[in-house]
């Protein structure tokens, strides 16, 4: 059972791709260059190992103590594999889900997708402008107000102030937070906090929308103007690629569901067919 | 082992880098803005502090010092420890704060792929602001004591003192955030090696005493000693800077930057993992 299952994708779905591509550095559109396989994401033979403990091993008192003669017992790993030898296809115009257990390597993944982490082999591309929603908590200054922090984020998503100030109305109008916006965010609940980065996320209309775990959060009015925004998104030329436990939401949301175990794909296909299977695996009716 | 982001058109990756760079230009300015803003945040005096700092160290260093080294004239002393401050401030901060750079960066570099660079200047550049505030104050009061410098060519090399000073601290930071986030030791040994770099620079020592001797070593391995000279040769001694503090300067410049790109480059985007 398991094994990486291979999608293959024709080639004319890359044709949505090209209609517009934001260019980060002017605001105008232009056209997008086919990746290495013709698609938007496309992840080949990735290995990601994740290092454990401090980043180089020993200290300065190991370092004292090798000067005589003294050898570090390497009882533990230094690395965990967080997936190896991963490939994975996603074209234009798909929402897709990514489950799997605690310490699977879903949010790795997605973290990688976005450039964050480095893999040690293979390849990651990504066509189009990412729009990250990673972490509630991180690009937020929390002594900063609501409105400052839609600068913060919107700078570090690569944007000008002046291309922001168009922007602010919008999104605050999304974000739907009255007038805790000019409050800090200190102040704010983990939901506000939500609405805010999504809002912020969304607004640019980024080719690839990558979201881990942190949309539940926000109450049930927010969560369906946001599936409103996704989709449209995704009919503008995009790609969502979402992490979360909530099987529900993911089965809402997402056309396609990536199942993965131990950093392998174990199921890959669509929302009906591989989220029962998950859930027969979480209840022990399903061996791998 | 690659990661590619066509976000515009495809380009060589020292290009893409640039470009990068460019991108974020506006985080990195409001990072800049955010530092200052944090810094001098609810204090009633907010950037005077920048020239009351080193105006009450150097004001009670020449009061005890100047005895100990017989200085003939008290505000002559003052002059010369307040201009020593304002480097040894701006050094030490830079330094100090660049150990946490990227660590203090998390949020953003565990967010999205931004260029290292961008939260490795930003110390270096605010830092650079509270020089030249704290400047501005050095030459209020030689203008309040009478002795404000003499007019000449000279008084234009003090614009230019920014560009040389970031061209050398922005590798010591680039090497600060790189290492310290990979080696957490940094941090108390640069407490250490600062502590004793302060009495082996002419911030209150004075400078005669590193002509001749012993100490005359001291002109060539210790980058701070002519960073002084350049300082002080416009803004008090009404001259043009030394040919030789120039030299010794960008030698140390150009081996710091080649430090600094070699330890980049070995550490990649790894470090993502450390923070």
């Amino acid at each position: 059972m398991g094994g990486i299952v291979s999608v293959k994708l024709r080639p004319d779905n890359f044709q949505v791709i090209s209609n517009a591509v934001p260019n980060g550095l002017t605001g105008e559109h232009v056209p997008a260059v086919p990746g290495p396989r013709g698609v938007a994401i496309d992840i080949a033979n990735a290995t990601l190992q994740y290092p454990i403990g401090p980043f180089v091993r020993g200290s300065l008192k190991s370092a004292l103590f090798s000067l005589f003669g003294h050898k570090e017992q390497k009882t533990a790993p230094t690395f965990v594999n967080a997936f190896t030898d991963l490939s994975l296809s996603i074209s234009v115009g798909e929402r897709v889900g990514i489950i799997g257990s605690n310490g699977s390597g879903k949010s790795t993944l997605l973290r990688a997708m976005a450039g964050v982490y480095p893999l040690q082999e293979g390849t990651v591309t990504v066509i189009g402008q990412i729009g990250t929603l990673l972490d509630i908590g991180l690009g937020f200054e929390p002594e900063s107000t609501g409105r400052e922090n839609i600068y913060y984020r919107g700078m570090a998503m690569g944007y000008s102030r002046r291309e922001i100030a168009k922007a602010e109305a919008a999104i605050i109008a999304f974000a739907g937070l009255g007038d805790f916006i000019d409050l800090p965010m200190r102040t704010y609940s983990s939901g506000m906090y939500v609405r805010l980065g999504f809002a912020v996320s969304t607004q640019f209309q980024p080719d690839v929308l990558l979201i881990d775990e942190v949309f539940g959060a926000g109450d049930a009015a927010f969560a369906e103007r946001a599936l409103q925004r996704m989709l449209h998104l995704v009919e503008t030329a995009g790609i969502v690629v979402m992490v979360s436990h909530d099987l529900a939401l993911i089965q809402r949301l997402c056309s396609r569901v990536v199942w993965i175990n131990r950093g392998v794909v174990v199921r890959d296909g669509a929302a009906s067919a591989v989220i029962p299977q998950f859930q027969q695996y979480m209840t022990g009716e399903l061996v791998l | 082992m690659t990661y590619a982001n066509y976000h515009s058109r495809r380009m060589p990756s020292a290009l893409r880098y640039l470009a990068d760079l460019l991108r974020y230009r506006h985080l990195a300015w409001n990072l800049v803005g955010s530092d200052l803003r944090s810094r001098f945040r609810r204090s009633h005096l907010g950037i005077l502090w920048a020239m009351l700092q080193p105006l009450g160290y150097s004001l009670v260093i020449a009061w005890a010092w100047g005895a100990i080294f017989k200085a003939e004239d008290y505000w002559s002393f003052a002059l010369y420890v307040y201009s020593g401050m304002l480097i040894w401030d701006y050094f030490t901060n830079s330094v100090m704060a660049s150990l946490d750079g990227l660590a203090s960066a998390v949020g953003y570099l565990r967010q999205s792929r931004i260029p290292f660079f961008v939260f490795q200047i930003r110390i270096p550049l605010s830092g650079m602001v509270v020089f030249y505030a704290a400047m501005c104050g050095l030459l209020i009061m030689m203008l309040a004591l009478g002795r404000f410098p003499t007019p000449g060519l000279h008084l234009l090399l003090l614009p230019a003192y920014g560009a040389v000073l970031l061209a050398f601290m922005l590798p010591v930071a680039i090497l600060m955030s790189v290492v310290g986030t990979q080696f957490r030791d940094l941090k108390h040994i640069m407490t250490i090696a600062l502590q004793a770099l302060f009495f082996l620079s002419p911030v209150m020592m004075q400078r005669d005493y590193m002509n001749d001797g012993h100490l005359a070593i001291l002109q060539y391995i210790n980058p701070l000693v002519p960073l002084l000279d350049m300082l002080r040769d416009p803004v008090l001694h009404g001259q043009l800077w030394d040919r030789q503090d120039v030299i010794i300067v960008l030698s140390w410049s150009a081996g710091l930057w080649l430090l600094a790109t070699i330890a980049s480059f070995r550490a990649g985007r790894k470090i993502v993992f450390a923070l």
